[in-house]
């Protein structure tokens, strides 16, 4: 294994992301998953504005999607990158899809298979960038050294998020304003306030 | 790279489980068997097994060319066989059992032991003048040994008896081979 992926890391920034979906275009381009983006860019509150955040997959270090598969069909290499399921193995049952507390996977019902981003291991282990990183144009999705990122930008890489009682630590790293503490999530809040502030049902 | 989850395991079950031992998220851990290597696998035992049922196949060959030199041997007094009735004995040389009948005062006979169905021991039906084999009920003819019902297929082995005055003597093979 080389040390490329130890050097660098994945750094996203949502606050950077203008919505121009390069990087889902450049995902789909890839050979293994053809013509199917495993990068999702989520609309964060469609009614009320165009806003967009890269969402891929955020290799934890104990991850919840290979932790919960019955059929021994996601695995984790050396230098952390947790793999999409195994095609011989994986039976389409979307534990992973339920159990991943960011919602990275996505069962595709048409092949019985869960996919997801693999931070283009394809790619990533012959020292090349993931093709999300080549092609976003903001820099929203960046590849490289964290001392390089820290000192060009004034927000703070983080890799840690408190889902109620657990603690996640991943590979992947998530851009705050200027503080490195743990994050704490509570995926409740998030909805509530969507719900209240728009009621797009309401006319 | 592997500590957080060893980590968690430790903290919840004191040591790592047998079934996370046998199903790690790390892949260099994993055990990947490939099609291939299965099918490989597969087409090997099967050549074993080919191999295998030829070499007996091959030996039977050589052994039914070769002939057993019996030594001869009294098996037992006149006297001491009553009409009607029969005496088990072994064949020493080869350790195969065979079975002896008195049929009148001067008749004897005697066949291997061994049912040719799963070489169960026969025994002598003295009304019915058969030899019958208790295992899957396979019946021969007491006189000439050919099968007369039941799963057998082959007849028993005849033995070449001999009556001198001193005793029944056993002096070869009649009829088909003991071994």
């Amino acid at each position: 294994m080389s040390n490329w992926l130890e050097e660098n890391d994945l750094f996203i920034d949502p606050q950077r992301c203008i919505g121009c979906r390069a990087c889902e275009a450049a995902c789909a381009e890839c050979g293994t998953h053809r013509g199917v983006p495993m990068i999702h860019l989520e609309p964060l509150n469609r009614p009320d504005s165009v806003k967009t955040a890269p969402t891929l997959c955020m290799h934890c270090d104990d991850p919840a999607c290979a932790a919960v598969c019955p059929a021994d069909a996601i695995k984790r290499t050396d230098d952390g990158v947790v793999q999409s399921s195994m095609k011989p193995r994986c039976i389409g049952c979307s534990n992973c899809q339920i159990a991943c507390p960011f919602g990275v996977p996505k069962v595709y019902r048409a092949r019985a298979q869960m996919n997801k981003c693999d931070m283009c291991y394809d790619r990533t282990s012959i020292n090349l960038k993931p093709m999300c990183a080549t092609v976003c144009p903001s820099e929203a999705i960046f590849f490289g050294p964290k001392s390089v990122i820290e000192s060009q930008r004034k927000n703070k890489a983080n890799n840690q998020f408190i889902f109620g009682k657990q603690k996640i630590t991943t590979k992947v790293h998530i851009m705050m304003d200027a503080s490195d503490e743990p994050v704490e999530l509570d995926i409740m809040d998030f909805i509530s306030t969507t719900i209240e502030d728009s009621q797009p049902w309401v006319v | 790279m592997q500590e957080p989850i060893e980590k968690r395991l430790k903290e919840k079950f004191k040591e790592i489980p047998k079934w996370a031992e046998d199903f790690p998220i790390d892949q260099n851990r994993d055990s990947n068997v490939s099609r291939r290597d299965f099918v490989r696998y597969l087409g090997l035992v099967s050549l074993g097994f080919f191999a295998g049922t030829t070499g007996v196949w091959l030996k039977s060959i050589f052994d039914r060319k070769q002939k057993h030199i019996y030594q001869s041997m009294k098996i037992i007094d006149k006297e001491d066989l009553k009409i009607g009735e029969s005496y088990v004995f072994e064949i020493p040389d080869i350790k195969e059992p065979a079975i002896l009948m008195r049929l009148d005062q001067e008749k004897f006979i005697a066949f291997g032991q061994k049912c040719t169905h799963l070489q169960c021991p026969v025994i002598w039906k003295k009304d019915e003048r058969i030899l019958f084999c208790p295992c899957h009920k396979g019946a021969f003819n007491g006189l000439t040994g050919d099968v007369l019902y039941g799963p057998p297929e082959r007849p028993l082995p005849k033995l070449k008896i001999e009556v001198r005055a001193d005793g029944v003597y056993f002096a070869g093979m009649e009829r088909g081979e003991l071994v």
